[in-house]
C-alpha cells in the first residue's frame, strides 16, 4: 500500500490497522498483569503481616521487599502499556515519584510533604500527620472526623520548618553536632545544644513562610469574629504524642498575639534542642532525621475551668477507673502542677458513676493577660471551695474520653477546657502509657477466657491480631455506610474496598467471605483494627446490636463483654511499635498500601493522582480489563489463528478464535463440537445456552395463555431466523473468553477469565439493542438486571443497554455465572418484543428462575475481596 | 540432675541491632540465657572465654562473617548447636555449609514462635547426645 493510501485509509477508516503485537502476545500480557497484580498485593500484604508484631525483620528485609515490588510494579506498568499502545505513558511518572521517596525513606531523607507552609485545622485529620506532626493531626482528627468541639486554629507544617532550619544554615550545624559528639561528653553536648537554641532564637523566619502565616492568623480570626486574635502556641513533632509522649518536654506558649507569633514559633523550635529533648530521642533511639516539627497555633480561649482526663488509671488499671483533674480558669496549672486541684475518679463504663471526689481551696487562677501572656489573679471568695465539676460535666467529660479511646485505640490523655457556657473543648489528646496490672497475668486471663462462652472459634483468617469489645453492626450491600456507627464490631456477608471508608471508626470487622489479600484486609491492618475474614457464619451467628468480643489474636469470638481482654491489649508493651525498623517499615508502607483510586468513575481515577503503589495496580487492573475489551473489538481480524465454525443445535453462526488451548480439535478442522470446547467460560456459556426453554422461547404460546393471551398474538418469531444472525465471533483460550455475538437486532459482549484463583476471575456481560420502542427495550434492561441482580452481579443499565460484571468468585460459581449469562441470552433476545406492561418484567424474572432452577442450584456469592460494589465497576459502559 | 536445672545458654550474634533487641526478651522469657552481640569480632572473643549450648548467628556480617565465626564454635565446643538465621537472598548459601555442623536454619524474617521451635528441637539434641556420652 502507497503512503497516499494508507494516509486516505487512515482518514476515511479504511483498511484495517494492525495491532503492534499478535493477540497472542497481548493476551499472555494481559494475564502477566493479573499475576503481578496479585504478587504486588501480596507483597505488601506480607510486609503489613511484619506489623503485626509476630516477626523478627531486620532492615535488610525491608530493602529487599521494596526492592522487589518496586520491580513488580515497573514491569505491570510496562505491560499496561504494551497492551494499551502506550498510552499510559503517565504511570511511569507517578510510579517515579513514590519509587523516590520510597529511596529517600531508606537512606533516612524522609521527604518531607510538599504541602503549604500553614494549613487551616480545618482540613487537617490523621492523613495529615507527616505534614502537620503527631498533635496537629491528632486534633485535626478530633476535630473533623469526631467533630468534637476543638479551638480553631492552624498549623505550620514541617516542610515550613525544614526550610527555617536550611535558610539559616542550622541543619548543616545540627549534623556536624551529631557526628563529632561521643555519646559521653555532657559538656560538650550541653553547649552544643546551646548554640543551636541561639541560632535559632536568631535566625530569619523567611518572608514566603511568615508572609502565610500572618494570612492564616488573620483569616482564623475574621472566621471567628475576632479583632485581635491571640493564639496558644504548641510544638506538634512527628512523634510527639505517639507512643513517645514527649510530655512536658517541648514548649507551649500561650497567649500569642499576632505580632508575637513568630516569635513563639522560633522559641517552640528551640525547644526542641533542649538538652532534655535531645537526651529524650537519644535514649528512645529517634533519629534525629525523624525530627520533623509541624507547630500548631490554636485560637486561645478563656475558659471557666480546664483539666486533664486520663481514660485509665495508669497504675490502677484494673479498677476500670477515669482520673479527671480540674481547676479554674487556665491548663497548666494542672498540667505543670502549679498548684493542689480538684480531683475525680470515674467508673469507666456508662453510666459513668462518679466514684470519689476531692475539692480543694483554689485561691488563685491562671489567665489570659489582656495584652498577652498568662497571669495570676485571685479566685472569687464563693468560688474558692467550689467543685470545678458537677456531676453531669464529669459525665459528659468520661464520654468524650471513651469516645476518644476507642478510636485511638490505647488509654487517652486528654488536656480540655470548659468555657463560660459550659461547653467542653479538647484542646489535645495523646496515648496513656499504662503500667499492666499484675491481675492481668495470662495464666488468670486464660481462665476467665475459658469460663466465658465462645460463640465461634478457628474460623476463616485472622487479617489483623487485636481484641475489641463492641455491639455488633450488621451490615449489607444496600446499607449506607456513612451511617456506621462509631465503636461498633462491624460483621459482613463479604470484604470489599467500600468498607475502607469507615475502618477507623470501628472496633473490629468479621466477614463470612472475603480474602486477607484484598483492599480492605490492607486497610484494617494500616489501621489496626482486629479483622477477621472468611469465617463463612459470622452473619448468621452475631445478631446487631449482640454485645462481643473479638480476640484476633487467638481468632475466638465470645459472648458479652470481656473487659479484661481488652485491658491486657491496652496495656501490652509496644517495645516492638517504638523501633526504628518498626517506624521505617510503617512510613514505606504509606507509600505502599493505602488505596485512595476506589472510583473508576470518579475524574481523580487518574495516573496523577496515583499516590501509592497500590494505586497503580489498581489502576493497572482496571484498565488492562477494559484494554483486552478494546483490544479485541478493535482488531477482530487480526487474531492470527484460523477460525473454526462451532457447531451446536441452535444456529447461533459462531465463529472461534483459539489463542491456546481453548479447543480439543485438530488444526485442519473447520468446525468443533461443544465436547471438543475446553475453554471453561464458553463451555459454560454454551451449556446455559442450551438449557431447555432458554433459546427456545416459542414455548411462550403455551405458557402465557391463560395470563396475557394478547402477548402471543403480537409475538413475531421472524426475527429469531438464522438469516438474521451475523457472522459471530468467540476468542478464547482454555480460561478466557471474549464474544461479540449479534442476534438478529441484540448486541452482546462477553469477556470471562475463570482460573483457580478467585482474586483472577471476573466476567462481563453488556448487552443493548432491539427493534421494538424504547420502553418495552428498557423493560427488558430491567428484567435482565433482576435477573442478574439475583445472581451477585453488579449491574448498571442506562436505557436499553445493561453492563453486568461478576468477580473473584470461586472457578466453580464463575462457571454457572456463566451458564446463567448464557441463558439469559438466549432467554431474553427476543423478550422485548413481549415486554407489553411493567407487570411483565416480574413474571418473566420468575419464569426464567425456574426454568434455570430445574437444571442448576446455584450457590450465592462466596469468597473473594469482590470489588462488586456498583460504584467501582461501571466505567466502561458508554 | 544438675543439668537439668541450669539454665540453657545461648549467644546471639547479629549485626542488626533489631534482631537481638527482640529475640533477647522473648527467649528470656522462656527461660533461656542470652547473650547477645551485633559485633562479631566481639561474640569472638566471648566464645574463646566460655562455651554456650546454642549459637544463633547471622552469616553475612561486616568484619569477620557468620561462616568463619560458627566454624571457630564447632572447633572449640563441638557439642555447641549452631542455629543460622539468614535473609532470604542469602539462604542457598548457607543450606552450602551444612558440612560444618549447622544445626538449623532459619530465613529472615521468622516467627518468634519458629525460633522457639528449632532452639526446643536444638535442646532435646542436646540432652541426647549428652545422654549417650
Amino acid at each position: 500500500m502507497g503512503f497516499l493510501a494508507r494516509v486516505l485509509n487512515r482518514i476515511l477508516g479504511f483498511g484495517r490497522r494492525k495491532p503492534e503485537y499478535s493477540f497472542v502476545v497481548l493476551f499472555n500480557t494481559f494475564r502477566q498483569i493479573l499475576d503481578q497484580n496479585n504478587r504486588v498485593l501480596e507483597l505488601i500484604a506480607d510486609m503489613g503481616d511484619k506489623l503485626g508484631g509476630e516477626y523478627i525483620f531486620d532492615k535488610q528485609y525491608i530493602i529487599s521487599r521494596c526492592e522487589e515490588i518496586s520491580d513488580q510494579v515497573y514491569k505491570l506498568i510496562y505491560n499496561l502499556n504494551v497492551l494499551g499502545e502506550r498510552r499510559y505513558l503517565a504511570l511511569y511518572d507517578a510510579f517515579e515519584r513514590i519509587h523516590r521517596q520510597i529511596q529517600e525513606e531508606l537512606a533516612g531523607r524522609p521527604t518531607v510533604p510538599e504541602s503549604a507552609y500553614v494549613l487551616s485545622l480545618d482540613v487537617i485529620t490523621r492523613d495529615f500527620v507527616d505534614e502537620v506532626g503527631n498533635k496537629a493531626a491528632n486534633i485535626g482528627e478530633i476535630r473533623n472526623v469526631l467533630k468534637l468541639s476543638t479551638p480553631d486554629g492552624f498549623a505550620i507544617t514541617t516542610r515550613a520548618f525544614k526550610e527555617f532550619l536550611e535558610v539559616n544554615e542550622i541543619d548543616k550545624e545540627i549534623a556536624k553536632i551529631i557526628i563529632s559528639w561521643d555519646g559521653l561528653d555532657e559538656e560538650y553536648f550541653f553547649d552544643a545544644a546551646q548554640r543551636i537554641r541561639r541560632k535559632l532564637m536568631v535566625g530569619r523566619v523567611p518572608r514566603r513562610i511568615a508572609s502565610k502565616i500572618e494570612k492564616m492568623a488573620e483569616d482564623v480570626a475574621e472566621r471567628n469574629g475576632l479583632e485581635r486574635p491571640f493564639f496558644a502556641v504548641r510544638s506538634s513533632g512527628w512523634l510527639e504524642d505517639s507512643e513517645h509522649s514527649f510530655a512536658g518536654i517541648h514548649k507551649s506558649i500561650l497567649n500569642v498575639g499576632k505580632s508575637g507569633l513568630l516569635d513563639a514559633y522560633k522559641t517552640v523550635v528551640a525547644s526542641v534542642y533542649s538538652c532534655d529533648a535531645w537526651g529524650y530521642r537519644y535514649n528512645k533511639g529517634i533519629q534525629e532525621h525523624e525530627v520533623m516539627l509541624g507547630v500548631l497555633c490554636q485560637l486561645m480561649l478563656k475558659p471557666l475551668c480546664s483539666g486533664v482526663l486520663y481514660t485509665l488509671h495508669p497504675t490502677q488499671p484494673e479498677k476500670e477507673l477515669m482520673l479527671i483533674s480540674a481547676h479554674w480558669g487556665l491548663g497548666p496549672v494542672v498540667v505543670d502542677g502549679m498548684a493542689r486541684v480538684d480531683e475525680y475518679r470515674v467508673d469507666r463504663n456508662p453510666p459513668h458513676e462518679v466514684v470519689s471526689m476531692r475539692v480543694v481551696r483554689k485561691e488563685k487562677e491562671l489567665t489570659p493577660a489582656e495584652e498577652g501572656g498568662i497571669e495570676w489573679v485571685r479566685v472569687p471568695e464563693d468560688r474558692q471551695y467550689e467543685s470545678c465539676l458537677h456531676s453531669d460535666q464529669l459525665k459528659q467529660l468520661a464520654d468524650t474520653g471513651m469516645l476518644l479511646e476507642r478510636y485511638f485505640k490505647r488509654p487517652q490523655d486528654i488536656e480540655w477546657a470548659i468555657d463560660a457556657e459550659g461547653n467542653i473543648h479538647i484542646l489535645q489528646a495523646r496515648p496513656l502509657a499504662i503500667q499492666r496490672p499484675d491481675v492481668v497475668t495470662s495464666r488468670d486471663l486464660s481462665s476467665l477466657v475459658e469460663s466465658s462462652s465462645v460463640i465461634m472459634s478457628g474460623k476463616g483468617t485472622v487479617v489483623q491480631r487485636g481484641v475489641a469489645v463492641g455491639p455488633v453492626f450488621v451490615i449489607d450491600d444496600d446499607t449506607d455506610i456513612s451511617r456506621v456507627p462509631h465503636g461498633v464490631v462491624l460483621v459482613t456477608r463479604y470484604t470489599s474496598p467500600r468498607l475502607a471508608r469507615v475502618i477507623q471508626k470501628v472496633r473490629a470487622i468479621i466477614t463470612d467471605y472475603g480474602s486477607p489479600t484484598g483492599h480492605m484486609a490492607t486497610v484494617a491492618r494500616e489501621f489496626r483494627v482486629p479483622t477477621i475474614v472468611d469465617t463463612g457464619i459470622a452473619t448468621q451467628v452475631l445478631k446487631h446490636g449482640m454485645e462481643i468480643t473479638v480476640d484476633a489474636t487467638q481468632n475466638v469470638i465470645y459472648e458479652g463483654r470481656i473487659q479484661e481482654l481488652c485491658l491486657f491489649e491496652l496495656t501490652e508493651e509496644s517495645v516492638f511499635e517504638e523501633s526504628y525498623e518498626y517506624r521505617l517499615l510503617r512510613r514505606i508502607l504509606k507509600r505502599m498500601s493505602p488505596l485512595n483510586l476506589v472510583d473508576p468513575q470518579d475524574r481523580s481515577f487518574s495516573p496523577e493522582n496515583c499516590a501509592t503503589y497500590h494505586d497503580i495496580t489498581r489502576y493497572v487492573h482496571e484498565k488492562a480489563v477494559e484494554e483486552i475489551i478494546r483490544i479485541s473489538e478493535t482488531y477482530p481480524h487480526e487474531m492470527g489463528s484460523r477460525p473454526k465454525r462451532l457447531d451446536l443445535p441452535i444456529p447461533l453462526g459462531l465463529m472461534l478464535i483459539d489463542i491456546g488451548d481453548g479447543t480439543q480439535s485438530l488444526p485442519e478442522d473447520k468446525s468443533v463440537t461443544l465436547e471438543q470446547i475446553a475453554c471453561l467460560p464458553l463451555k459454560a456459556l454454551c451449556e446455559g445456552l442450551l438449557i431447555p426453554g432458554m433459546w427456545d422461547t416459542q414455548p411462550v404460546v403455551v405458557d402465557f395463555r391463560s395470563l396475557m393471551s394478547s402477548v402471543t398474538r403480537t409475538f413475531s418469531p421472524s426475527n429469531a431466523g438464522p438469516h438474521q444472525i451475523g457472522r459471530n465471533l468467540v476468542v478464547i483460550s482454555k480460561n478466557y473468553m471474549n464474544m461479540n455475538l449479534r442476534l438478529g437486532y441484540h448486541f452482546n459482549i462477553v469477556d470471562a477469565y475463570i482460573v483457580d484463583n478467585p482474586n483472577d476471575n471476573y466476567a462481563y456481560f453488556r448487552f443493548a439493542g432491539g427493534v421494538t420502542d424504547a420502553i418495552r427495550r428498557s423493560r427488558r434492561a430491567a428484567c435482565i438486571a433482576e435477573i442478574l441482580d439475583h445472581f451477585d452481579f453488579k449491574t448498571e443499565t442506562r436505557g436499553d443497554l445493561i453492563v453486568g460484571r461478576v468477580k473473584k468468585l470461586s472457578k466453580e460459581q464463575m462457571e454457572e455465572r456463566m451458564k446463567i449469562i448464557g441463558a439469559l441470552i438466549g432467554y431474553t433476545r427476543q423478550l422485548d418484543t413481549q415486554m407489553h406492561s411493567d407487570d411483565l418484567v416480574d413474571f418473566f424474572v420468575t419464569q426464567f428462575l425456574e426454568r434455570l432452577g430445574k437444571v442448576i442450584q446455584v450457590t450465592r456469592k462466596e469468597g473473594g475481596d469482590n470489588g462488586n460494589n456498583g460504584k467501582e465497576d461501571n466505567n466502561s459502559l458508554a | 540432675m544438675e543439668t537439668m536445672e541450669r539454665k540453657t545458654t545461648i549467644l546471639l550474634l547479629d549485626d542488626e541491632p533489631i534482631v537481638c533487641k527482640r529475640l533477647k526478651p522473648y527467649l528470656e522469657k522462656n527461660g533461656y540465657e542470652v547473650e547477645t552481640f551485633t559485633d562479631s569480632s566481639k561474640a569472638m572473643e566471648r566464645i574463646e572465654e566460655r562455651d554456650f549450648d546454642i549459637v544463633i548467628t547471622d552469616l553475612k556480617m561486616e568484619g569477620i562473617d557468620g561462616m568463619t565465626f560458627l566454624t571457630r564454635v564447632k572447633e572449640k565446643s563441638p557439642s555447641t548447636q549452631v542455629i543460622v538465621i539468614t535473609g532470604f537472598a542469602t539462604m542457598e548459601t548457607a543450606k552450602q555449609s551444612f558440612q560444618k555442623g549447622v544445626f538449623d536454619f532459619v530465613a529472615k524474617p521468622f516467627k518468634l514462635s519458629e525460633i522457639h521451635e528449632i532452639v526446643r528441637r536444638a535442646e532435646k539434641k542436646l540432652r541426647q547426645e549428652a545422654a549417650s556420652m
